[in-house]
């Protein structure tokens, strides 16, 4: 097996949220986890598992309690604000809601990180006219959002994550709102923005059958901790416990 | 027992047209779009050091959150009465004109309808969605930009229905203007009909004064109705 540079690097990665009662919660716990350029990285997991945390940490929307984060070699979480705001800049993200901007055209939301960033004028309307075509909308660069499907709304997005090149896309449950035919394309846009561009991707989702269908590596996060880690094929070729409760549904696992 | 005839009816309307509808215009319009000056930064300042928000300050959020209700627990009148006899000083120095007198009380109402105004915006914009505040920090917007482009614009259509009510609360408030020397149609109706014995007045001010408000809330409707893409 060739080796991978790691792009993103967790080390002893903790995560602790204040609780309403004045207690603590620890989301994660010193957490290691190595996520390679270049690869389509799932991370699994059951609701309240600290998936959407891990995910949201990447971007810095989160700041780690302890531990280290590196991105592309550098220690994120000693970043000051102006940093951060560049960090962002180079890594893209979509979500399950799509979150565009209602009062926006498909066009506009798509010109956003470009208009925020102070590109000329016919840069960005070249720039989103190749990102539409990219994402298969061209048609819609004038429609508003409400008057998409939830498939093509999440193509907006992704149009919107890549508009400014980045190295990294995070996807936050982006298919779990949607049909599985829809979740399908969108998974295989997913997986030609990683071939054609070289874009790492990394996949938040607690549907193993995204994982089976995208994914290189995976790894299963349980009460904060990494419980199962690796290459997809390896994994499902011998599942280990928390896997088995997902593959063999409400049937499986310990009752 | 008030006894009044077609022709007084009229001559009120005739009355309450003239300075009066300027007055309540003036005050009206000028205090609304004043007030949005000052209560628009402050909504948004509380709405960002909110908990959940990029500038989440809870101490400092709390302390604006509770002058922003006492000065909302104080009645408009009391406040534009304070903030004249805080002014009382100027004759010595100069006797305003009518028209100074005017735009001293279109900023005394703008003042007192600042916590209103701040109240409002504030709850226009949390009504945006948070996921979308997400996405833009996401693509790298500082919290400058995330309030120009996204948190303003996502929240136009409430701020504009915040900002008629806004409206038509400073009209209402109007009918205490004769306490310091302006007489709008409100006060004015009031005064002729409760002082003067007049009551085509408050007949003829209530027409006016719905006439107003129907129109003005009309406006307003349809322009948030026209900023709201969401459908």
């Amino acid at each position: 097996m060739k080796h991978i540079e790691p792009i993103i690097v967790f080390k002893k990665a903790s995560k602790v949220f204040p609780t309403a009662e004045g207690g603590e919660n620890e989301v994660l716990k010193d957490l290691d986890l190595s996520i390679g350029r270049g690869r389509i990285f799932g991370i699994v997991g059951l609701s309240g598992a600290g998936k959407s945390t891990l995910i949201r940490l990447i971007n810095q929307l989160e700041r780690l309690t302890s531990g280290s984060l590196l991105i592309d070699g550098q220690d994120v979480t000693k970043q000051h604000d102006g940093d951060l705001i560049n960090l962002r800049r180079h890594i893209g993200m979509i979500f399950q809601n799509f979150n565009l901007m209602r009062n926006s055209t498909v066009f506009e939301n798509i010109a956003f990180p470009l208009r925020i960033t102070n590109y000329t004028k016919e840069y960005i309307e070249n720039r989103v006219n190749e990102l539409l075509e990219t994402v298969g909308i061209k048609e819609y660069a004038q429609s508003y959002p409400s008057k998409l499907s939830g498939g093509q709304k999440q193509r907006v997005a992704i149009a919107r994550a890549l508009a400014l090149h980045p190295d990294i896309l995070l996807c936050d449950e982006a298919t779990s709102a949607l049909d599985p035919r829809t979740a399908k394309s969108i998974l295989d846009l997913l997986k030609s923005v990683n071939n054609d561009l070289g874009v790492t991707v990394i996949i938040v989702t607690h549907d193993m059958s995204v994982v089976r269908y995208v994914c290189d590596d995976v790894a299963v996060l349980d009460g904060g901790e990494i419980v199962e880690q690796g290459l997809v094929s390896d994994i499902f070729a011998n599942p280990q416990s928390l896997i088995k409760t997902f593959l063999h549904g409400f049937g499986g696992g310990q009752a | 027992m008030m006894v009044y005839s077609w022709q007084d009816l009229l001559s009120s309307f005739r009355i309450l047209l003239g300075e009066p509808l300027l007055n309540t215009m003036a005050i009206m319009l000028g205090s609304t779009l004043l007030a949005c000056l000052g209560g628009i930064p402050l909504g948004v300042y509380l709405v960002l050091t909110s908990p959940g928000y990029p500038l989440a300050a809870e101490r400092l959020y709390g302390v604006a959150s509770s002058v922003i209700n006492i000065l909302r627990s104080i009645p408009t009148i009391i406040l534009v009465i304070l903030i004249s006899s805080l002014l009382y000083f100027r004759y010595s120095v100069y006797r305003p004109t009518d028209f100074a007198l005017l735009l001293e009380a279109v900023v005394m109402w703008a003042i007192a309808a600042i916590p209103l105004c701040a109240r409002l915006v504030e709850s226009a914009i949390k009504e945006v969605d948070k996921g979308l505040l997400e996405a833009a920090l996401a693509c790298g917007a500082t919290v400058r930009q995330l309030v120009r482009k996204v948190l303003l614009k996502e929240a136009l259509p409430g701020l504009i229905l915040g900002i008629t009510t806004l409206s038509i609360t400073i009209l209402g408030t109007t009918v205490m203007s004769e306490t310091i020397a302006i007489r709008t149609i409100a006060s004015r109706a009031v005064v002729r009909a409760t002082i003067d014995n007049d009551g085509e007045f408050i007949v003829s001010g209530i027409a006016i004064l719905a006439a107003i408000i129907t129109l003005v809330q009309t406006i307003g409707t349809k322009a948030a109705r026209h900023a709201d893409k969401s459908r």
